[in-house]
């Protein structure tokens, strides 16, 4: 496993931040912005921050702001469990804790004269907003960028005003198709791996970003190599019980690697083989 | 250390039974915390040790797979024990550490008051080689990881290892195996043997500069060919007593050629998921937090304390476990140990020091688990790197 | 896809170029394209028209060539189940080939739809007589329902997947 200089704090201790603005994304996700002007928060596309509520607890949360301004730093969470849905009740205003960031980042710089190819389902395409903020702000560094985006439902599509945005933006080819549709979607039904025979780019020479549940990234694999496209081209960010960030509370081990420490972000042969082993 | 005037050049000396009596005294004059065998809650315990009286001297020990009782030896050995329930572990990555408090300032803003760390010196004294070794395995987690850990490394930066050379092994012992005992040549700032033959008295090797100087300042005297003799006589002895083995021929392969063996399935039938082995082994660093506040919530806290991936709630991702199965935490538990800590640290988890084996209720024993998958495997290949996807070939 | 605009809809040649680079027909025997040209006519239809519809017999198999259309069921006073949506180079419908023969939902289209109909007592037909053709093409068929299957049964995992923050 490549250790890569990342930027890594390696503190247990959180710093407050003031809440700025929260936006509802969803039912149950928003997303929350910090203000860090004191203790701005230099990260890269794919990392996370453990965010921590008063009194509750901590969760990994991946960084789904803009990694050129750190001076606005956003977390993108779906309320789960106790300290993600105190994170959705929050006010502007409160306090929460944040350490950070971890984690191995998106390989932007491998990606750079290829095709950039994102596959995101549902909340997923938190963690890889930065990676596609930062592909557009220096759009002659890629070759074509598409965006393969599936979400349960339509009233489960997260970031919108983006997803329009990028829909107008002529350097951004959006693929948006839905599991269930409701009254009034007139887009794609049906799985984000249907849509990856046929979308446009070279297999040959892309890079494939993908970010959903385990299994969808599993059959979005499946679909790529099938297509063609090399098995060490396509990443996938895994998710576990990540309690410390840095690798030494065991949680989140999955064979070989700690997510928080090794990923959480992986090249497809670096884990393929784990994830087909049941309750590893 | 790696400067060269830190290496020690003196020879092997011998401490007469007084002159290690001076020894601890020397210890505490020092300032040093020391901490050594004792006898507490019918075991051997780390635990304070102010002068040789507070030492188990005359006290064995009688271990199997789920079985231990101290026993009283027909001689006044100061060491005649193998090891205990507890280890450095205790007090160099204490079961609950404390990480910081909150205090709030209204109802929405708090401020983190960090936790101090005074600086302590610890002395531990009588370490078997299998527990130095431990230690060293504890210093790659968690002092030489990607981030040095802030507890750890605090409890560890003035830390003297006083070694005592293994004479007495337990029946659950597989020291040698792991390469870690039951003599050591290097580690320790001080390597003793405890020598019975004819008048009590113990080897000495400085292994650093820091036990050198120790050395220099009690009255010794030069080690003879006889007392190396017999410090040969102890450890050949102590080997003749080694009952297990483990062979780690490949053992990486193995086990991860094997993550679907039945053995797994059998082990799961016997195993209660206690976590005993866990607490008991003086590598096993997982732990979480804990966070609680009072009840006007005016004051939180965040303190980390020791966690077993024998829990269910240790891989609780989501709405559910990873984990759900005693098969898959055993399992993870020795591949672990055994298999991909060598991955991420270059280094077995495992010392052989057999606490596992002693300390496990139905007495599951590793060596023999590792044995029926060696007996049994049928020569997988560990799922990574990838192997080629089906797909892939048409 | 080509489109040579000067042949007309009805003409042969056409048929078969537009056959072939359908992803259906892709590595088909050129003489078993050539004679599913024979039983095929391109159609058009309009934005709200339908492909096909539950009950009716299943006479064709479509293949899409420009367009969107909904595989659907409706409830009584409610909106339509949307399974899946279908585009320009899918392949639509299977029934024809088993008895019944009736299509069990409805296809419908969701803008303008270009495609081609083959008629299904002409392939039920050839592949009886032809047993070379009739496995190229039931392998075909095969193929199409076990991806759909696969599709469908992704979809359904991701429907009951509680997915993490």
């Amino acid at each position: 496993m490549t250790v890569l200089d990342i930027p890594t704090q390696g503190t247990l201790t959180s710093r407050p931040y003031q809440i700025t603005t929260v936006r509802h994304q969803t039912h149950d996700i928003v997303t929350i912005d910090v203000a860090p002007q004191q203790h701005p928060i230099a990260f890269r596309p794919g990392q996370f921050d453990m965010v921590y509520v008063y009194g509750i607890g901590e969760a990994a949360i991946s960084i789904s702001s803009d990694p050129a301004t750190p001076g606005l730093l956003s977390h993108t969470i779906r309320a789960v469990g106790w300290v993600t849905r105190a994170l959705n009740d929050l006010q502007p205003g409160t306090t929460i804790g944040i350490r950070g960031p971890y984690g191995r980042p998106w390989p932007m710089e491998e990606a750079e004269g290829k095709d950039l190819v994102i596959i995101a389902g549902g909340i997923g395409l938190a963690p890889v907003r930065p990676a596609i903020v930062e592909a557009l702000r220096y759009r002659e560094r890629y070759g074509r960028i598409v965006l393969l985006k599936g979400a349960r439902s339509p009233r489960d599509l997260v970031f919108r005003d983006d997803l329009d945005r990028w829909h107008a933006d002529r350097g951004i080819d959006v693929h948006v198709t839905v599991d269930s549709a409701v009254r009034g979607w007139s887009g794609r039904v049906g799985v984000v791996t249907k849509l990856i025979p046929r979308v446009p780019f070279d297999p040959e020479n892309c890079v494939v970003l993908t970010c959903g549940p385990e299994v969808m990234m599993w059959f979005s694999a499946e679909a790529l190599l099938k297509r063609g496209v090399p098995p060490e081209r396509i990443y996938v960010t895994l998710e576990r019980n990540m309690k410390c960030g840095v690798g030494s509370c065991g949680h989140c081990q999955l064979g070989p690697v700690f997510l928080c420490r090794d990923g959480p972000v992986f090249s497809w042969p670096e884990v393929a083989g784990l994830l087909d082993v049941r309750e590893l | 250390m790696g400067a060269p005037a830190a290496q020690p050049t003196t020879g092997p000396a011998v401490l007469s039974e007084d002159g290690f009596a001076r020894l601890l005294e020397r210890l505490h004059n020092e300032g040093y915390e020391v901490l050594g065998p004792t006898v507490g809650d019918q075991a051997i315990v780390h635990g304070a040790v102010t002068e040789v009286d507070d030492l188990p001297r005359g006290w064995g020990d009688e271990q199997a797979p789920g079985h231990y009782r101290l026993v009283r030896r027909d001689d006044e050995a100061y060491f005649g024990f193998a090891v205990g329930p507890s280890s450095a572990k205790r007090t160099l990555f204490p079961a609950r550490q404390p990480l910081w408090t909150a205090e709030s300032r209204d109802d929405a803003n708090f401020e983190i008051i960090e936790t101090e760390r005074p600086q302590r010196r610890f002395a531990f004294f009588g370490l078997r080689p299998c527990e130095v070794a431990a230690i060293a395995v504890q210093d790659r987690v968690l002092l030489h990881g990607v981030v040095p850990d802030e507890v750890y490394t605090a409890n560890r930066s003035d830390v003297l290892l006083i070694a005592v050379e293994c004479g007495a092994p337990a029946a659950t012992c597989f020291c040698r195996s792991m390469g870690t005992g039951p003599g050591m040549e290097s580690g320790a700032d001080l390597i003793l043997t405890e020598l019975l033959d004819g008048d009590h008295r113990f080897l000495v090797r400085a292994g650093t500069r820091a036990g050198e100087e120790l050395l220099e300042h009690l009255e010794h005297t030069e080690a003879t060919e006889e007392d190396l003799a017999a410090r040969r006589e102890v450890l050949a002895s102590a080997v003749a007593r080694l009952e297990r083995q483990l062979d780690t021929t490949d053992i990486h392969g193995l086990l991860m050629g094997n993550l679907d063996h039945p053995r797994w399935d059998a082990i799961a039938e016997r195993c209660l998921a206690c976590a005993n082995c866990t607490l008991v082994c003086p590598t096993c660093f997982c732990t979480t937090v804990e966070d609680r506040t009072d009840l006007a919530g005016t004051w939180a806290s965040r303190e980390r304390r020791w966690d077993s991936c024998f829990s269910l709630e240790f891989t609780h991702t989501g709405p559910a476990s990873v984990r759900n199965s005693t098969r898959s935490r055993y399992r993870q538990w020795l591949t672990h140990k055994l298999a991909t800590w060598i991955d991420q640290f270059d280094t077995s988890g495992c010392v052989g020091c057999g606490r596992c084996i002693t300390w496990c209720p139905v007495g599951i024993d590793l060596t023999e688990e590792v044995d029926v998958i060696r007996r049994t495997s049928e020569d997988k290949v560990a799922p990574w790197p990838m192997v080629p996807s089906p797909l892939q070939e048409g | 896809m080509t489109h040579r605009a000067s042949l007309t809809a009805g003409d042969p040649d056409t048929l078969r170029v537009r056959l072939a680079g359908h992803p259906f027909c892709a590595d088909l025997d050129v003489s078993h394209v050539h004679a599913m040209a024979e039983v095929t006519s391109e159609r058009e239809l309009p934005t709200g028209g339908f492909l096909l519809q539950r009950g009716q017999p299943a006479d064709a198999l479509a293949l899409l060539l420009e367009g969107d259309v909904s595989l659907e069921v409706t409830e009584p006073g409610d909106d339509p189940i949307v399974l899946e949506t279908l585009h320009g180079g899918d392949p639509v419908g299977w029934s024809w080939l088993f008895p019944p023969y009736r299509w069990l939902f409805d296809a419908r289209c969701l803008t303008p739809v270009r495609l081609l109909q083959l008629d299904a007592a002409h392939l039920r037909g050839m592949i009886a007589a032809d047993p070379v053709f009739g496995l190229a093409l039931t392998q075909r068929i095969g193929q199409l329902v076990v991806q759909r299957l696969q599709f469908t049964r992704a979809q359904l995992v991701e429907m009951t997947h509680h997915d993490r923050p």
